[in-house]
């Protein structure tokens, strides 16, 4: 995953819950703004597959907890 | 997140704290906060003694979230597969910012069962079941007749304006219809004792099992969920066909009492089995409606064709009348919306739950999840 696509979910991630992308960490988690609540997540996860063209199954959504976990799911299922 | 955020299934000795945050979390005065012996039996655990059906979140050895979880067989057209309804789901508000109901639901999946279903939830709720790529019912069909016109009709005059005379001509034209009930020969009505978890599991076996899909309703469910019930009467008929002694029908019913009232309603919970059986039964709801004189019978299920044959008796599927009826009775409340609810199994059942469920064998009643029950 080269650092366009990190930026690209740090984009995502900060559209969703509304924040700047400056204020997006690298190591971005569940708890690190406010709208990140259960229901902000899934919405979260739903940006992402559209961003990326993805499909992820709901068992998987519930693990990708954080900016780093995402990237490694892209990763792998590149 | 605190680094001592534990989940686990809770201890059964801490019954009380469950209790306790129920009422001071969730809701004042909630049933389940007030009656142990119903919460007890909802979450018992079978498969781990001295556990409560109920994921504990705890910070540090403060309890910050629950989900309850109602343990049941899944019946995937004759496989029995592990599943689970959901109850109640609460985290603490400083902890939803964690995500910590996603994380209890995460905690849940780890325990891989095949199915998990959920009955009776809000919109704000159900927003999250469709992201979680949920099948959801917006509205389970409900099917209801009208047994003692005058019992209804007072009833229904309780509802005031949502009530115009069409409307309740309408529902009370329901006890008409229904008038010539069809005789059907060669089986028999027969209660549930003393044979009943015999004749029922080898029916449930070859007969009823392999053509459905929804809760394994074997005999130990059925005595668990009607016979063992710590506060309802359910009675359970089932029919039998005189020639050769197979059970081809099931029946179970309520009669709900309405608080403050002298009405009293019908609450099929259970109808199915071959066209004859359903046919017999049908005419035994009818017999057994009249005799106790309800002022309606009502009947919840996911496929409109185990409904086939109470509307062969007068039942009519509630979408098509112009007004609903009440749907609680303690007290007695016409403002609660229609029942509804969702359903996920696993990628090796399905990869599309949605599609799994859109098929009409899938047969869930109004007393899956924890619907049925006292308020």
């Amino acid at each position: 995953m080269d650092e366009k696509t990190k930026e690209r979910i740090r984009r995502v991630i900060a559209s969703t819950f509304g924040v700047p992308v400056t204020q997006v960490p690298d190591n971005a988690a569940a708890g690190e703004f406010p709208l990140w609540t259960s229901l902000g997540h899934l919405d979260l996860m739903m940006a992402v597959e559209l961003e990326f063209d993805v499909t992820i199954p709901s068992d998987v959504m519930l693990k990708l907890l954080s900016l780093n976990a995402i990237e490694k799911y892209l990763q792998n299922s590149e | 997140m605190s680094g001592g955020l534990t989940i686990d299934w809770c201890d059964i000795d801490r019954i009380n704290e469950i209790q306790r945050f129920i009422d001071n979390v969730w809701r004042k005065n909630h049933i389940l906060a007030r009656d142990q012996q119903l919460l007890f039996w909802q979450h018992r655990f079978v498969d781990r003694p001295g556990k409560l059906s109920i994921l504990m979140a705890e910070d540090v050895s403060e309890m910050v979230g629950m989900l309850g979880t109602i343990q049941i067989g899944f019946n995937d057209r004759g496989r029995r597969q592990p599943g689970v309804m959901l109850a109640i789901w609460i985290a603490k508000e400083e902890y939803r910012n964690l995500a910590l109901g996603l994380r209890l639901y995460q905690r849940l999946l780890d325990e891989h069962y095949s199915f998990i279903g959920v009955f009776g939830i809000n919109d704000e709720v159900t927003k999250i079941y469709q992201k979680m790529k949920y099948a959801i019912w917006g509205r389970i069909p409900r099917w209801a007749r009208a047994f003692s016109k005058a019992d209804l009709g007072a009833l229904l005059a309780q509802g005031g304006a949502k009530y115009t005379p069409e409307a309740i001509n309408a529902w009370l034209a329901t006890a008409d219809s229904g008038r010539s009930v069809p005789s059907v020969s060669g089986v028999r009505i027969v209660d549930w004792n003393p044979l009943g978890a015999e004749v029922w599991n080898k029916a449930w076996h070859n007969n009823f099992a392999p053509y459905l899909c929804g809760t394994w309703r074997d005999a130990d469910y059925l005595q668990w969920r009607y016979l063992n019930h710590p506060r309802f009467n359910y009675f359970i008929r089932l029919a039998e066909d005189s020639s050769n002694g197979d059970i081809i029908g099931l029946f179970v019913y309520r009669l709900a009492e309405i608080r403050d009232r002298k009405e009293r309603v019908m609450r099929i919970v259970e109808f199915l089995g071959s066209e004859r059986g359903t046919q017999a039964l049908a005419a035994e709801v009818c017999r057994v409606a009249e005799e106790r004189r309800v002022a309606f019978a009502d009947f919840y299920c996911t496929s409109p064709r185990f409904a086939t044959s109470l509307q062969s008796v007068g039942f009519v599927c509630e979408l098509q009348q112009i007004s609903h009826l009440p749907a609680l009775f303690e007290p007695l409340d016409f403002s609660r919306p229609a029942l509804n609810g969702a359903a996920y199994v696993r990628p090796e059942l399905a990869v599309d739950s949605r599609c799994y469920f859109e098929q009409p064998d899938v047969y869930f009643t109004r007393s899956d999840g924890d619907q049925d029950r006292p308020n």
